[in-house]
């Protein structure tokens, strides 16, 4: 009988959560930020320079799956 | 809980030397943090962190959080916490060690390996706190193919015996001063003895270990917590990067401890008009710089 292989992908699949808060004041509070919620708030953050770092940041491991 | 715990010793000042010793026997009479709990995690005897011998990861996904100088990361969940900070993000799942699938060791290294082969940086391990699972980290590093970039996000509330085993094996910590004093450690997280440990760590890794001191800002907390931080730091390691979040938002029990609400404009600008006046390499994410 053969040993069953460890499920090592079920975390990975499972969906993280992203909370994001709006302040009143206009204010984006984001808990977390993953590679495709980049471009969600690159929609409301335009010419924002920290996001911009971290969309070159996301683009180099593009550019390693390419 | 943390707070019912009886230490069974007062925080020791320096280091012990555990290299050499096999992982698993940390685990035999625990002692991976200042609680110095004593437990034995081998046989199922559980201590503040409620931990046994086993690492589950809640979950794990590529991020661009976290400082720049580590993105992408693969953040890498792990359950169990010495600490009950009010206003965590992560809890109560992070609380909750049972949680979680529990992947070999071995394979799991592969799988890391294989994620920094497809680009990310670093795998920056978070939690709850990774170093109560310092024995598994070492098991990671050993069985991976390739060095693993191994980040570990960490309460500085570890021993520094267990800084000592891990030294070459993290690449870097981000080290999370969350406290400037311990009236404030003790109130809003349970936890005794806080500065003292935490600057003791702090300073031992300084000199051996690539090192981001993170604060984050909570309302009402800049002249007792971010200003010792910000002012010990600058002191005692000076140039030190710091990286600043005031993005606090309210989660779990916050609003029991006075911490239900973001912090001010005001709030942020006189907390960056402090670390102006200070000697550190400082950044700031959730900011309002502008």
């Amino acid at each position: 009988m053969t040993k069953p292989e460890p499920d090592v992908s079920a975390a990975s699949a499972a969906k993280p959560v992203v909370s994001i808060t709006l302040g009143v004041d206009g204010r984006i509070y984001c808990h977390d930020l993953t590679p495709e919620l980049l471009a969600v708030l690159a929609e409301l953050c335009v010419a924002d320079p920290e996001l911009q770092a971290r969309q070159a940041a996301a683009q180099q491991m593009e550019r390693v799956h390419e | 809980m943390p707070a019912r715990v009886t230490r069974q010793s007062e925080p020791q000042v320096a280091p012990q030397g555990w290299k050499g010793i096999p992982a698993q026997k940390l685990l035999k009479r625990c002692e991976l943090c200042e609680w110095r709990c004593g437990v034995d995690r081998t046989a199922g005897q559980r201590g503040p962190c409620g931990l046994g011998i086993e690492t589950r990861i809640l979950r794990q996904y590529v991020s661009v959080t976290e400082e720049l100088e580590v993105i992408p990361a693969l953040r890498v969940y792990l359950g169990g916490c010495n600490f009950r900070c009010r206003f965590c993000d992560t809890a109560p799942d992070c609380l909750e060690p049972d949680r979680g699938d529990l992947p070999d060791p071995g394979t799991y290294a592969h799988e890391l390996a294989g994620a920094v082969g497809r680009g990310v940086q670093s795998i920056s391990v978070l939690g709850g706190e990774p170093t109560l699972h310092a024995h598994t980290l070492l098991e990671w590093a050993a069985a991976a193919p390739t060095p693993l970039p191994l980040v570990v996000n960490t309460n500085l509330y570890m021993t520094g015996e267990v800084l000592e085993v891990l030294e070459g094996v993290v690449t870097r910590y981000l080290a999370d001063l969350k406290f400037g004093n311990d009236a404030c450690a003790q109130r809003l997280a349970g936890v005794p003895h806080y500065s003292d440990v935490v600057r003791r760590n702090l300073t031992w890794i300084a000199g051996r270990t690539p090192l981001i001191v993170r604060h984050l800002l909570m309302p009402g907390h800049l002249e007792c917590c971010l200003r010792p931080v910000a002012e010990w730091l600058a002191a005692n390691l000076p140039g030190t990067r710091f990286q600043l979040y005031a993005g606090f938002v309210p989660c779990w029990q916050a609003g029991t401890v006075g911490l239900g609400r973001l912090n001010s404009r005001e709030e942020v600008r006189a907390a960056l008009d402090l670390l102006d006046t200070l000697d550190l390499n400082w950044r700031a994410g959730g900011n309002d710089k502008a």
